[in-house]
């Protein structure tokens, strides 16, 4: 998965500096700091309601932080929210399209959100690349949530942004799909595209993400390539015998001295 | 320069859609024409039938059942005296009026008493009103022949040859004439009446149908809104990270929709004005378009509260029946008191239903439309 890494220019794309985010009194992000480079397929991991969606909406401009500062390819996230509009494709985790309107028509409509004009052609490129091809002229209220979550992914590729800001994309979409989705993704990876991708599948987690970031209630509490985990979690004195248990053991993190079952 | 593709394609959906066509150009229009149609019916039915026998069969008589035929308040039915009769007991008609044999005779010799008598059920309500009309018809011919009769006889005095059938009838109808085109006590009346409610009546011309489209429009406003509840979750939510962003797609939707309404306003401007029920006067189409501009702020504003669609089908539909009801889109109710006069008076009807305070209020419901859509955009953007 690090085959393009070489290519790439190392260059961070996006600098979070001590964010943090309330709803009420409640944290739900604190002083959370994160560097990811250009090119970079990074994971933010956590338990439900750690604060990986609302990590996401800052990001994608649609949360205020109450607190930090986050820069997007140079942009200031509060100032220049507009430029930074131009340069991120986001996918929410809960399905975001028009119900009555086909998928051919969502996709028309996304684009018209975007800067740039997107031919029809381009469209049914993207959607072939879902493999919705099929259900082209058909209404998204007919398709099956497994395919609305392929267009969901598939509106926030239109402009073809340069970061894209996934949140648990692939949730509920059947093996193959995903792993050519997850194909996709390193492709773009490798052509330079930044990828934060928020997810709970153990086999998504290792096989995409260059990086991970663990989060657990708005508090970032690892973050680094696995590599660096296995580090980490040697010098507490745990030794896991798999990738699986590692990774279980960090969003365990709290109870961490236990053993593992 | 602006992008107004999404503009284009709001504008696409919706002419792809046959019920938002159906709830833009049917409600408002189809509606009002056909609710209008029977509501006026119904006002012919609210007359009230009368009877009348003619026994004298003379010129003066069959003047006087003319005249009173062609009040607007009244039916009247032309019957022999048995026939009469019956209808009154089967309640078919409110009262009879009898012109009596020789009517016509008395009249010419200056005799009013006794030439009419009036047959009344225990339910009668009109007698009241029919005894006015005839005292006055009454009154008119009387006068007419008085007048003449007095023409010719200073001519006689005077010793000048005249033709006097002639004369009597030129002066018979120089006096009939002065009671053209309406009693003159009819007119005070009317004047009145329009100082006292500020309205002006040949605007409206008594018609229900303006005050219905005021009704109907508004409800395709709200109806045409439901948009906003349905996309204001996750939908405006990703909006908010495009380009465009989110307050560029509720302008350019609500714009297009804007269009729709206007142009639907239009339509009913023409249809109005080809069916006499307006003069079409460009303020008055002026004023009829920023009609549902102030619908639509209104609409927008209290979808920006709404959660839930069906709460906010309900909600609007209260809304809009009692703002029908207070604006006076059912029934002038700046009539009955001055408080609802003055309260009507806030309310987006008043642009129409009203004249006076058209020009100061015009700029006000402006401004306050907009104040109101800026107020709904803010809310719906507000930040998570
Ligand atoms: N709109 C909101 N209003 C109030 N609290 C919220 C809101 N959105 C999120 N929260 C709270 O913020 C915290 C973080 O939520 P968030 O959605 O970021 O979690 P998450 O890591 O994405 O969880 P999941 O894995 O379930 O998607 C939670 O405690 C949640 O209750
Ligand atoms: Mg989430």
């Amino acid at each position: 998965m690090d085959a393009c890494d070489s290519e790439v220019k190392r260059k961070a794309m996006i600098q979070i500096e001590n964010v943090s985010k309330y709803y009420g009194k409640k944290p739900s992000l604190q002083g959370v700091t994160l560097k990811i480079e250009k090119g970079e397929v990074f994971g933010v991991l956590g338990p439900n309601g750690a604060g990986k969606s609302t990590l996401l909406s800052i990001l994608s401009t649609i949360s205020k932080p109450a607190a930090g500062r986050v820069e997007i390819n140079g942009l200031d996230l509060k100032k220049q929210a507009k430029l930074v509009r131009e340069q991120i494709g986001y996918v929410p985790q809960d399905v975001a399209l028009w119900e009555h309107l086909t998928v051919k028509d969502n996709l028309i409509f996304w684009s018209k959100f975007s800067k740039q004009r997107v031919s029809k052609e381009e469209l049914y490129e993207l959607c072939r690349t879902v493999r919705l091809e099929e259900k082209w002229n058909e209404k998204v209220s007919s398709l099956s949530g497994g395919m609305k979550r392929k267009l969901n992914i598939a509106a926030a590729l239109i402009h073809n942004p340069d970061i894209l800001l996934m949140d648990e994309p692939t949730v509920g979409i059947d093996i193959q799909s995903k792993l050519e989705i997850n194909q996709y993704i390193r492709d773009l990876a490798c052509h330079g595209k930044t990828i934060v991708y928020s997810t709970h599948d153990m086999s998504e987690i290792l096989s995409l993400c260059n990086r991970i970031g663990v989060l657990k209630s708005g508090v970032l509490q690892f973050s680094g390539t696995i590599a660096e985990a296995r580090e980490m979690v040697k010098r507490k004195g745990f030794l896991p015998n798999s990738d699986e248990k590692l990774i279980y053991f960090l969003l365990q993190s709290e109870r961490a001295e236990k053993p593992l079952p | 320069m602006v992008n107004l593709s999404i503009t284009y394609f709001k504008i696409r959906e919706i002419l792809r859609h046959p019920l938002s066509l159906l709830l833009i150009f049917f409600v408002p229009l189809g509606l009002t024409l056909i609710v209008g149609h029977m509501v006026e019916k119904g006002q012919k039915q609210l007359e009230i039938p009368i009877a009348i026998i003619d026994e004298d069969h003379s010129d003066f008589s069959r003047l006087l059942v003319d005249r009173i035929s062609s009040q607007a308040k009244l039916h009247l039915y032309k019957v022999s005296g048995e026939n009469a009769e019956r209808m009154l007991l089967k309640n078919d008609v409110d009262s009879v009026f009898v012109i009596k044999k020789g009517f016509q005779k008395r009249l010419l010799t200056g005799q009013r008493e006794e030439i009419i008598d009036v047959w009344t059920s225990p339910s009668s309500i009109a007698e009241g009103i029919v005894r006015e009309v005839i005292a006055s018809e009454t009154a008119r011919l009387t006068s007419d022949v008085k007048a003449a009769d007095w023409v010719v006889k200073v001519f006689k005095n005077l010793d000048i040859h005249i033709d006097q059938s002639k004369t009597w009838n030129a002066a018979y109808h120089y006096t009939d004439s002065q009671w053209e085109p309406e009693p003159l006590m009819t007119i005070q009346y009317d004047q009145l009446y329009l100082e006292e409610s500020g309205e002006d009546r040949k605007e409206l011309g008594d018609s229900p149908y303006l005050r219905l489209w005021t009704f109907f429009t508004m409800l395709s406003c709200f109806l045409t809104s439901d948009w906003i509840i349905r996309e204001k979750g996750v939908l405006f939510l990703r909006i908010q990270s495009t380009y465009h962003g989110l307050v560029s797609y509720l302008l350019q939707s609500t714009g297009a929709l804007f269009l729709f309404h206007s142009f639907q306003t239009m339509l009913a401007f023409y249809i109005f004005g080809k069916i006499n029920i307006i003069q079409m006067r460009p303020e008055l189409l002026m004023l009829m378009i920023v009609y549902p501009f102030v619908c639509m702020a209104l609409s927008v504003w209290s979808a920006s509260f709404t959660k839930q669609i069906g709460s906010y089908y309900i909600v609007s539909f209260l809304f809009v029946i009692i703002i029908g009801i207070l604006g006076g889109s059912f029934f002038p109710v700046q009539e009955f008191s001055s408080t609802l006069l003055k309260l009507s008076m806030f309310f987006p009807q008043n642009l129409l239903l009203s004249n006076d305070q058209v020009k100061i209020h015009t700029p006000l419901f402006v401004s306050g439309a907009i104040v109101l859509w800026m107020l709904a955009i803010r809310r719906l953007r507000e930040k998570r």
